[in-house]
């Protein structure tokens, strides 16, 4: 894995400002009243080879961020900057050529394919999409992609249906990366799967990141599997980005309250540790349509101060950013 | 030694399919003392929820228990009328569930489905059972439980409802309480509440607790002895210490290697088990790991090991060939090998 | 939940606009003229042009719907072209006879399928599951005139135990009892239908409710199934089945054209039939208003009505 991606290299994508609000109607006319501020102004790069996790828990904007980019869900502004290219300014050929470099694996294996067709058929279907290949070579594309991921070529007459969880994970990373894309969007990817499973997928994207040279995206809600598989990682909360900094550096070195927080929650697999001191967090996350004013997290921060209930602290920090009045450390 | 007041011997589970009668769980055992937390812990599909399903006997209309019995407080349950196990249900045996969102009614108010469950036990008036009630609210951290109670479900996040779920399987003191993946639905930051919740109400009640979970961090702060179950049965079984410092059954190795700690090397490949769990209609003969575990021998696939104590820890048991041919040979550390 | 029904209401105009220059035209498209239809056949083609001029039906149609519709907002449906009555005086002499009928036969559609549709929901795939599957599928796909006339045959010609037609007997008492007589064979027959396709969906919206994680829940805590199912399952099966009672209601007003035809019932079904006959079409034109109005309001009522069921929907 590069070590120094993050130095002198030309990002592969950058997402400014990146905003996704939904609106919220009320009234006879049904005006609209207010806004969900799902993703509220987001900045960050991804440079090529390596994987940026984002990492929040539900409701903090991680996933609405991973289809904004995509443009599965236009983000409401902002830009979004793949290989040197603004996306909302692309159309015909080069969105698709886009399209097919930038790709997304989901989180629910079993929803994310259509029962009634046959994998071989679900996987030449981009193919054919999107004219990458000739007709006569799309059934041995179909062949080695399977390979690949860790099935074989009798899969192809198969459904959906007759694979296991895993199984499925690795048809939906089979279709994504059938295009041979640059960039893969992974949202959520082994949340659904068993312990013994999730190794074998997030050692399956890691052996394919070396391969191909792939950059990921990595949503999750989980700070486990994000340890293992991510260069960086960006902690969200209600919509915005509250530390971004190298791996090792968020798990030795968390300077947000919030990070140290979800870090001290998680469960550790030794019973000797049972009793360690640790930071439990008060309360739910605020609703999104109802943010606190300043700093989104005061309400649960034990740090919090004046300030911090009223105005929003930035994103600061060239290597380890953060945005907080008080960070630690 | 305090005695035991649940005990599970040799519990075999079966639902009827269209492809036939299969067997879901298969020759559990296992005791739990007042206060005591046990964890079961496996992947989808290997009995943990079964198991603590056939203790409350609410196993639906195609499940039956075969074989075996269910001792409680001198009680067989499993030869109980049906009658006489809703007089058990929610009040000394009760059970919270994964999912938080849709294990409370949406049409009826908080009260409602509290008032419910203290009316159907105790024996209370109207006004001391909602008295009651906003009480058990305030106990699991509800806040504004008066307003609160008249609300319905909706209103209240994930993590509110589990702490509902909570107050409202306390309400009848029960001696025994089955967690089933109580926090695997919840953020993690929720779930360190709902964990500590547990903690602090297990202390002041002397509840018994059955934890059932996938998560062995999560089996790792509750539990006070662990079941690992693999495809229907207890492949190993030890307090929560021995099991988690000595391992001895290949599939629990590997299932704690597989989770990438904190401390894991990023540079290092994650162990995996390789293959996925059996299918229920297709049991594999012999050991039912044998055909993903990487030490299995001839006699793995011919041959069922039983879950036996190992020497010199009795209340260690595990169900594996490996163990046998270890104590006739020389005993070696095979962590190192299951990693390579 | 006020701004929601005055939103409602509001949109409501325009549809119903529309829905009156709609039947009013297609009502004008149909073969024939109300002149043609009421005179006598020896009359004379002077006569006839000369009615048509009184009825002012030489006017262009567009001018025909505006005095209509003007005649409308200041609450006058017009006079019968047959009977030279007034419109609405005959319309409202009608609407209570329907009332009563359908009324009745949804009243017993309902109360002998809902528990029915629960029933053979909690016993899927049992004798009794595919016993009522078979009973309302032969509920739904009988012909009402075919199970109407059979009754007659049986009940009235044969048996001679209920009158074949009619509300009341010529020279009657007019009690009640009379009328419930009379009452019997029409409502029984259109409830069949009714309660046939009720059944499949009590049934459908149970199974649905039937594997809810919340009815663990309730089982857990030691309810009886008898609860578990009546009180915890059937009110949330409630919620999509209002919907269904709620597109029903029209029914109500509507009544069954068929139905009352051959049972001779007064109701408006009948009139629609007997103006249908004689192209009268101020009387068409006010019951397609009034069968409009009450699809409308009927909507709205279900749509309040699954609010009210379901806490989890509110209107704003």
């Amino acid at each position: 894995m590069n070590k120094n991606t993050t130095e002198n290299q030309t990002p592969i994508l950058t997402v400014e400002k990146l905003k996704k609000y939904y609106p919220i109607k009320k009234g006879i006319i049904s005006r609209t009243v207010g806004q969900v501020k799902a993703v509220d102004g987001l900045d960050f790069s991804i440079y090529p080879g390596e994987t940026l996790a984002l990492v929040g828990e539900s409701g903090c904007g991680k996933s609405t961020t991973g289809r904004a980019i995509v443009q599965l869900d236009p983000p409401t502004e902002g830009k979004v900057v793949f290989r040197g290219k603004e996306m909302a300014s692309l159309s015909g050929a080069e969105l698709r050529k886009a399209r097919t470099d930038l790709q997304i694996i989901f989180q629910d294996p079993y929803s994310s394919l259509n029962p009634r067709k046959r994998i071989g058929d679900l996987l030449a279907e981009p193919l054919l999409a999107h004219q990458l290949a000739e007709k006569s070579e799309v059934s041995k594309k179909v062949d080695d992609i399977l390979e690949i991921v860790g099935l074989n070529k009798y899969h192809r007459s198969r459904y959906p249906h007759e694979f296991s969880g895993g199984q499925r994970q690795r048809i939906g990373i089979a279709r994504a990366l059938i295009l041979q894309p640059k960039l893969i969007v992974c949202d959520e990817p082994v949340s659904a799967l068993d312990v013994s499973i999730q190794a074998q997928v997030l050692n399956l994207l890691k052996d394919l990141q070396k391969d191909f040279q792939l950059t990921y995206l990595f949503i999750a809600h989980g700070l486990g599997a994000v340890k293992y598989i991510s260069d960086r990682i960006a902690i969200m909360y209600l919509g915005k980005i509250v530390e971004l900094a190298k791996t090792q550096d968020i798990f030795k070195n968390p300077r947000h309250p919030y990070t140290q927080a979800l870090l001290h929650a998680y469960p550790i697999p030794n019973p000797h540790l049972r009793n360690r001191e640790r930071i439990v967090m008060e309360g739910d996350v605020p609703n999104p349509a109802n943010p606190p004013k300043g700093c989104g997290f005061h309400t649960r921060c034990p740090l919090a101060k004046d300030i911090c209930r009223e105005q929003i602290p930035g994103l600061t920090g060239t290597n380890h950013s953060v945005a907080c009045h008080f960070p630690v450390g | 030694m305090e005695k035991n007041f649940l005990e599970v011997d040799k519990l075999q589970v079966a639902f009827r399919t269209d492809k036939g009668e299969v067997v879901s769980v298969d020759e559990v055992t296992f005791q739990l003392k007042q206060g005591e937390t046990i964890g079961i812990v496996g992947e989808s599909g290997c009995g943990k929820s079964v198991t603590s399903l056939s203790v409350m006997r609410l196993l639906g209309r195609t499940g039956m228990i075969k074989k075996g019995s269910i001792q409680f407080n001198g009680k067989d349950l499993t030869k109980l009328s049906e009658a006489q196990m809703r007089e058990i249900r929610g009040n000394e045996i009760s059970m919270i569930f994964q999912e938080p969102m849709t294990s409370l009614n949406p049409v009826f108010t908080i009260g409602n489905q509290m008032l419910e469950l203290i009316h159907l036990h105790m024996n209370m008036s109207k006004s001391e059972a909602r008295a009651y009630a906003i009480e058990m609210l305030k106990k699991v951290g509800i806040p504004r439980a008066e307003q609160l109670i008249d609300e319905y479900p909706h209103k209240l996040s994930g993590g509110m409802r589990q702490r509902v779920m909570i107050a409202m399987a306390l309400s009848c003191k029960p001696s025994l309480l089955i967690a089933d993946e109580p926090t695997t639905a919840l953020d993690v930051t929720i779930q360190a509440q709902i964990l500590e919740l547990m903690k602090r109400l297990r202390q002041e009640s002397n509840t018994a607790i059955m934890i059932i979970s996938h998560d062995l961090g999560v089996i790792a702060e509750m539990a006070d002895k662990v079941l690992v179950m693999y495809a229907g049965q207890v492949v190993e079984e030890a307090d929560v210490f021995t099991l988690f410092d000595e391992p001895k059954h290949p599939y629990t190795k590997g299932l704690m290697e597989s989770i990438p700690h904190l401390e894991h090397d990023s540079q290092k490949k994650l162990f995996s088990i390789p293959g996925t769990v059996p299918n229920l209609h297709m049991m594999p003969k012999g050991c039912r790991f044998h055909d993903r575990c990487p030490y299995a021998t001839e006699k793995c696939v011919t041959e069922q090991p039983p879950l036996l104590s190992i020497p010199d820890n009795h209340n260690h048991r595990v169900r594996c060939w490996l163990l046998d041919e270890q104590q006739q040979q020389t005993p070696t550390d095979s962590r190192s090998e299951v990693i390579a | 939940m006020f701004p929601y029904i005055m939103r409602r209401l509001l949109i409501a105009i325009p549809v119903l606009f529309g829905v009156t220059v709609f039947s009013f035209f297609i009502v004008n498209l149909a073969p024939g003229n109300p002149v043609e239809m009421f005179i006598s056949p020896d009359a004379t083609q002077a006569d006839i042009e000369l009615k048509k001029e009184a009825l002012g039906l030489n006017d262009p149609i567009y001018v025909q719907y505006l005095r209509w519709m003007q005649n409308l907002l200041q609450g006058d449906f017009g006079y019968s072209f047959s009977t030279y009555a007034p419109v609405g005086e005959m319309v409202a002499s009608r609407v209570l006879p329907t009332l009563l009928l359908m009324g009745t036969a949804l009243l017993i559609a309902y109360i002998v399928a809902i528990p029915i549709g629960v029933l053979s929901a909690t016993r899927q795939y049992s004798w009794l599951d595919y016993l009522t599957t078979g009973f309302s599928f032969m509920g739904i796909s009988i012909p009402n005139f075919f199970l109407g006339l059979g009754l007659i045959y049986i009940f009235s010609v044969q048996l001679n135990l209920l009158p074949t037609g009619g509300m009341n007997t010529l020279g009657g008492d007019g009690s009640f009892g009379d009328t419930l007589k009379h009452l019997l064979l029409p409502a029984f027959v259109l409830a069949t239908g009714i309660a046939g396709s009720m059944v499949r969906y009590v049934r459908s919206s149970m199974l649905e409710i039937l594997g809810q994680d919340y009815l663990r829940t309730a089982r857990s805590k030691g309810l009886r199934e008898f609860l578990v199912v009546n009180k915890h399952a059937f009110r949330n099966a409630l919620i999509p089945i209002i919907t269904v009672i709620g597109m029903d209601i029209p029914l109500l007003i509507g009544g069954a054209v068929v139905t009352e035809q051959i049972f001779q019932w007064p109701g408006l079904g009948q009139l629609t039939i007997q103006s249908i006959g004689s192209r009268d079409y101020p009387t068409l034109m006010a019951i397609n208003f009034i069968a409009a109005i009450t699809v409308l309001l009927s909507n709205l009522l279900a749509d309040i009505l699954y609010s009210v069921a379901d806490p989890r929907i509110k209107y704003n």
